[in-house]
């Protein structure tokens, strides 16, 4: 009985431990996924509409609970208290297990640039961040579909397999 | 108001050197120079609040700072009005600026590197028009207030607004700096009187052709006149009936008189001539 218990404990361990792998990949890819929403929105709304950051940041964020758009709220947050964002700061923001070093720091540049030239130039400087952000969103989606999958589904037989070796 | 503009050490400046904010008529800012402060006395060089005995030196960060928080942390928001060569900010500040112009096919279509700040802060002086208020006690005329800069045509602009509207003359008022009404969130922060519509941040010559048909006003007020464009279009307005009353950047009548601005001269009822802050000469009828 005692056995029995021991290997569902250790299915359900390994189970978690390769659902947790898959969520990282998945947070990964929604991440950057959703790095290009707010670049394509940016792009609008400063072309057309000419609207300021703090309102595309809060329209953006609407509802939103990703780690994403908490980063764009403390961002926000740096704004509205009228602290000229640093370099130091950005990079505090975006302080997640989620992110590699220099995907970080790609993203600290990005968000320091914003809001600071003027409408055309921004706009450039958007596209080029946008392109950096789509070759890292096509890895992080590659990776969810390849090595999430792979890690859960490892995860399932390595549960199986010990549960069974246990009983 | 204005201390949200500024950074705390040239805000803990200030006001350690003697000075309160709100008093203050300008604060300029230019990279690597004193910071330098305007009220009613004059001038003043302000000293460093941390280093005793010098004049604080404005850093390019202090101006980073001041565009920042005017413009919302949003440049492109306002680029329009920095290739006007100001920023209007909350409260009817306007912010002067200048830096390197960007030039392509011989029209300015960027200000960057921008080194200087003309920080200016709106003061409502309720009975600056008082030795004047005959003019209005008789009834709706047209009314050109001259002098050259920072002698207070705007705040005397504002006053006599305040004054006629309060006589239920219907006042469209053309605030294209947003400097007269200081309007925030579709409110003017200072007081025009309660017959007053107002156009912010809209240039003169579009609200001249748009507005004024179905706005039906009485009498148009509109800051500084600029250019043959506002020339033709006041003329245009005083000809169809509808009263104007304006400011223009000029030192006298006889500076104004082989300019453009002549055309100005001879069509309004009364010449205001102000020297400075309060002091004024008014002339009538036109010469």
């Amino acid at each position: 009985m005692l056995s029995l218990i021991a290997g569902a404990f250790l299915f359900i361990g390994c189970l978690y431990g390769g659902a947790g792998i898959k969520h990282y990949y998945k947070v990964r890819a929604e991440y950057f996924e959703e790095i290009n929403n707010l670049c394509n929105m940016l792009i609008d709304e400063i072309t057309h509409l000419k609207t300021p950051l703090i309102k595309i940041f809060e329209n953006f964020t609407y509802m939103k609970k990703d780690e994403f758009s908490k980063h764009i709220n403390a961002f926000s947050e740096l704004l509205r208290r009228e602290v000229i964002a640093e370099r130091a700061s950005l990079l505090a923001i975006t302080d997640t297990v989620y992110l590699k070093k220099e995907e970080r720091t790609i993203i600290a540049d990005f968000l320091s640039l914003l809001g600071k030239s003027h409408s055309e130039s921004q706009v450039i400087n958007i596209k080029h961040y946008k392109n950096k952000f789509e070759e890292i969103s096509l890895k992080a989606k590659e990776a969810y579909k390849v090595q999430g999958t792979l890690a859960y589904k490892l995860g399932i037989l390595l549960g199986i397999a010990l549960m069974i070796i246990t009983i | 108001m204005i201390t949200k503009l500024l950074n705390k050490r040239i805000c803990d400046c200030i006001i350690k050197s003697g000075k309160k904010p709100r008093e203050l008529f300008e604060i300029r800012l230019r990279t690597g120079r004193p910071l330098v402060v305007c009220d009613r006395y004059g001038s003043h060089i302000v000293k460093d609040s941390v280093l005793n005995g010098r004049s604080y030196i404005t850093a390019a960060e202090d101006i980073e700072y001041t565009l920042g928080v005017a413009s919302g942390h949003s440049v492109y928001a306002v680029s329009e009005q920095l290739l006007n060569g100001y920023i209007s900010f909350d409260g009817g500040i306007r912010i002067g600026v200048a830096g390197e112009g960007v030039v392509d096919g011989g029209k300015l279509t960027a200000l960057k590197n921008i080194s200087s700040l003309n920080i200016r802060i709106p003061h409502e002086v309720k009975g600056c028009a008082d030795g004047i208020k005959y003019i209005v006690s008789g009834g709706l005329k047209n009314i050109l207030i001259l002098s050259p800069p920072g002698a207070g045509k705007t705040t005397l602009l504002r006053e006599l607004t305040r004054l006629y509207s309060d006589k239920a003359y219907n006042i469209l008022l053309i605030d294209e700096r947003n400097e007269i009404a200081a309007v925030a969130e579709g409110r003017g922060a200072l007081d025009t009187g309660e017959f007053t519509d107002i156009m912010s941040g809209i240039g003169k010559h579009i609200v001249y052709g748009n507005v004024i048909r179905s706005m039906r006003p009485d009498m148009i007020v509109t800051d500084e006149l600029f250019g043959a464009e506002d020339v033709e279009s006041i003329r245009d307005i005083i000809r169809s009936g509808v009263r104007v009353m304006a400011s223009l950047h000029a030192a006298s009548l006889d500076a104004i008189k082989d300019t453009v601005f002549g055309k100005l001269l001879g069509i309004f009822d009364y010449y205001i001539l102000l020297e400075s802050p309060g002091v004024m000469r008014v002339v009538s009828p036109p010469p």
